[in-house]
């Protein structure tokens, strides 16, 4: 069974190219295109890997992390993504519960496949 | 007088006729009917008389000054003798000698007058009596020569009584006259010496001077001591005035004084007083009070003063001496009356022009044509010349922005901002009007310099102004960010789906790359606006340039750029992002100082052996005249039209590169271009 992989992103391209890149990678991707919608999909299907963007209409980042159940946060990896690199890094994103961060712009999209693979390995290993 | 003189003659007119004149007989001869006719007149009142003896005869022409005497002895001799005695009893008497026949000495005696006529009785009685008739003629005019004699003699003797009188009169009113022409010079020379103090006391400035002048004053009385003068202007504080050696003296005391209201010799209380306070005794002092009125109101109401000095005078010198006093004490009042009062008003005068001194801020009032009238030292210390703009601006046309016509034209005060030099000055301009009611004849003007607030204030408002920039490219970056990476991303796994060489591949290709650029364009942007760095580090001006240029192909596209880079590998210690704005400043002044199409060269440069690092942007501009270039790095300097620039780009890139050590300088020549270059040191 392939690794479940949501992205939550407001921004259709971001979230499609990561579905495709990811889904050529072998991971099952599914996307959500704002907070609301990101947190339904995450109770419902409880992926191991997320990709949270922080700022979207409806609910941010921050906020689908503190209100998902720890039962089902507690099964996946959340990877923090944002272009509003000014005010996150990656020891504020593990304040806020994530345990990944991930500024915006990519420079190279199968940089950020690559270390999913590595995520996945690892919580496969578990 | 003269009808009294009338009277008298008219008397002894009266008398002459009434005077009966005398026929003497003297004589032992007869008459015979000889006198009758002359006795029977009643016409020539005749009196006749005859007597015998020499002392009858004697007795009766005692009582007659003129007469006939007929001597008519029968002695000739005793005849002759008899009339010689006659003639020195009576020499106006008419002396006839009557005898029978001649004698031998008639003629003698006729010769000497002895005798007047010789009535001859041997000869008929009408012959004899002719005798006595020419006789009595005779006797007649001698009686009326003597009676004009008389008369003249009187006349003579009215007239010198006359003339002694009028004599009398004349030296009496002689007298009189150079006795009131001496008083009248003496009263005249005392107007001319009381003219002569008044105009001595109209200039006068100072209580000292006038002392000076009452002692000249009353050197002419001698045995007068030196005069004091003693005034108050509070009863607390009594100033005395004195001479010593010459000189005047001032000395003060804080003792109450009393100061007499009429004037007063001797006063024993003034005397100790004036000994106390002099240390030396004072004898017989006269107090003259002055009356010192002043205006109401004044400072000095209740003011008092007076002039006392030692006399030794006889009473005749006292007389003169008071006069004078009197004479002089209106004018010595009103003097002492103007003096406290110029003094009050150099007093007041003085404390308005040193508060006018004392602010700190330029004022000056003008007239409505900007002329100045009165200036304080703020203003002052430049030179003053007639038009206020003159003086202040050193412009020969009235200041932009001044708000001078403003306020004259409203009435009401009126504020404005001018330039002076490199400063800037917020003026106000209140408009005061000197007739009731009418427009404004003048204006003050008050300068407050607002250069620093105004640096400030545009300081602030750039400041805000890219912090603002700051916050919006922030908000646009993240905004872009997010779809250039779904366009990156997407062409990037788009790309492992297309087969290479392919057009789409080249295609996605060019799309990736253009997403690249846009990225690292917001990342630059970010970092210059926002100044995520405030910390000095290390980098190379190539980086820096190479960072910045991204951000100004827009100003750029119309000129030809040449870029000659040769520090990347030497390294200065700067602020980057500010560093960036050095660099964006310059290259955007010089592009927009080309109006046409120019040529841009950027440089850097090493020098191996200063060490240091040299940017310079140079540009094909109209230049930049030596004027111009010394003020260029001054702040709130722009040739650029108002609203294009702040004036503060070039004197903030010098302070950014001054803060670095280095400097920062301009080269021109008008018509080919200009050059700004930055030189800063390299650090290792």
């Amino acid at each position: 069974m392939s690794t479940k992989v949501l992205v939550i992103d407001d921004e259709p391209l971001v979230r499609r190219s990561l579905n495709r890149a990811l889904t050529a990678a072998g991971f099952s991707v599914s996307e959500a295109k704002d907070g609301t919608e990101g947190l339904e999909h995450w109770q419902q299907q409880v992926p191991q890997i997320v990709f949270l963007d922080v700022l979207m209409p409806g609910l941010s980042g921050p906020e689908v992390l503190s209100q998902i159940s720890m039962s089902v946060r507690r099964q996946c990896y959340v990877i923090l993504i944002s272009a509003y690199a000014g005010g996150y890094s990656l020891e504020s994103a593990k304040e806020l519960g994530a345990d990944l961060f991930i500024p915006k712009p990519f420079e190279d999209i199968f940089a950020i496949v690559e270390k999913v693979n590595q995520i996945a390995t690892q919580i496969n290993k578990k | 007088m003269q009808s009294q003189n009338t009277s008298q003659k008219n008397n002894r007119h009266q008398e002459a006729k009434d005077l009966k004149r005398l026929i003497l007989w003297v004589g032992d001869l007869d008459p015979q009917d000889l006198l009758k006719p002359f006795a029977s007149s009643a016409q020539n009142h005749f009196v006749t008389l005859t007597c015998t003896t020499e002392n009858q005869a004697f007795e009766i022409i005692s009582g007659y000054q003129s007469f006939v005497v007929v001597a008519a002895f029968a002695d000739a001799k005793k005849s002759l003798l008899f009339l010689e005695q006659v003639k020195i009893e009576a020499p106006m008497s008419t002396r006839v000698w009557a005898n029978h026949k001649p004698d031998a000495g008639i003629r003698q005696a006729i010769n000497e007058g002895k005798i007047h006529k010789f009535l001859s009785l041997a000869e008929d009685l009408e012959t004899a009596r002719s005798v006595l008739s020419g006789a009595v003629e005779n006797a007649d005019t001698t009686q009326h020569r003597l009676q004009l004699v008389r008369e003249s003699t009187q006349q003579i003797r009215e007239l010198e009584a006359l003339n002694t009188s009028l004599e009398q009169i004349v030296s009496e009113r002689t007298h009189h006259i150079e006795q009131s022409k001496l008083e009248e010079e003496d009263k005249l020379s005392r107007v001319r010496g009381l003219i002569r103090f008044i105009k001595d006391l109209a200039p006068m400035s100072s209580f000292e001077e006038v002392l000076l002048l009452l002692r000249k004053e009353f050197r002419k009385f001698h045995k007068l001591g030196d005069p004091y003068l003693i005034y108050q202007l509070s009863p607390q504080l009594t100033y005395f005035l004195s001479m010593k050696a010459g000189q005047v003296t001032q000395t003060e005391s804080h003792e109450p004084f009393g100061f007499p209201k009429l004037l007063t010799a001797n006063d024993k209380e003034l005397s100790r007083k004036l000994a106390n306070h002099f240390g030396r005794p004072f004898v017989r002092t006269l107090a003259i009070p002055l009356e010192v009125k002043l205006i109401q109101k004044s400072a000095y109401q209740g003011a008092k003063a007076m002039l006392c000095i030692e006399i030794n005078l006889s009473d005749a010198e006292l007389i003169g001496f008071m006069e004078s006093i009197v004479e002089r004490l209106q004018p010595l009042s009103m003097t002492m009356d103007r003096l406290l009062l110029e003094r009050e008003l150099t007093n007041y005068s003085f404390r308005w022009e040193k508060t006018f001194d004392g602010i700190r801020d330029p004022i000056v009032i003008i007239d409505v044509d900007y002329e100045v009238l009165r200036s304080n030292k703020k203003f002052s210390d430049r030179v003053v010349q007639k038009k206020c703009y003159q003086s202040f601006a050193g412009r020969e046309s009235i200041c932009d922005g001044c708000p001078v016509a403003g306020a004259i034209e409203s009435g009401q005060s009126r504020r404005g901002q001018i330039r002076a030099g490199d400063k800037v000055f917020e003026v106000h301009s209140y408009p005061i009007s000197l007739s009731q009611g009418g427009k404004a004849t003048n204006v003050v003007n008050r300068y407050i310099d607002v250069t620093h607030s105004r640096e400030l204030y545009l300081r602030m408002l750039q400041s805000e102004k890219m912090g603002a920039i700051g916050l919006l490219a922030g908000n646009i970056a993240h905004e872009l960010n997010n779809p250039l990476t779904g366009l990156r991303s997407m062409a990037q796994v788009l790309l492992t789906s297309v087969p290479k060489g392919s057009n789409v591949h080249s295609d996605l290709i060019e799309v990736e790359k253009a997403a690249g650029r846009s990225q690292v364009i917001i990342k630059n942007l970010q970092e210059f606006s926002t100044g995520t760095d405030n910390l000095k580090k290390a980098i190379s001006f190539d980086e820096i340039i190479n960072k910045t240029m991204p951000l100004l192909k827009t100003v750029m596209r119309l000129h030809r750029l040449n870029m000659y880079l040769e520090t990347a590998n030497h390294k200065v210690e700067v602020q980057p992002h500010l560093m960036q704005q050095v660099v964006f400043n310059l290259i955007n002044n010089a592009c927009q100082a080309m109006k046409d199409a120019g040529t841009l060269t950027i440089e850097t440069v090493y020098d191996p052996t200063l060490k240091k690092i040299a940017f310079s942007v140079s540009d094909t501009g109209p230049g930049i005249s030596e004027d111009l270039q010394k003020k260029i790095f001054e702040p709130f300097f722009t040739t650029k039209k108002e609203g294009l620039g702040t004036g503060l780009g070039l004197s903030l890139a010098k302070k950014i590169v001054e803060s670095c050590g280095g400097e920062i300088k301009v080269e021109s020549v008008l018509g080919t271009g200009a050059k700004f270059s930055v030189i800063l040191p390299e650090v290792v």
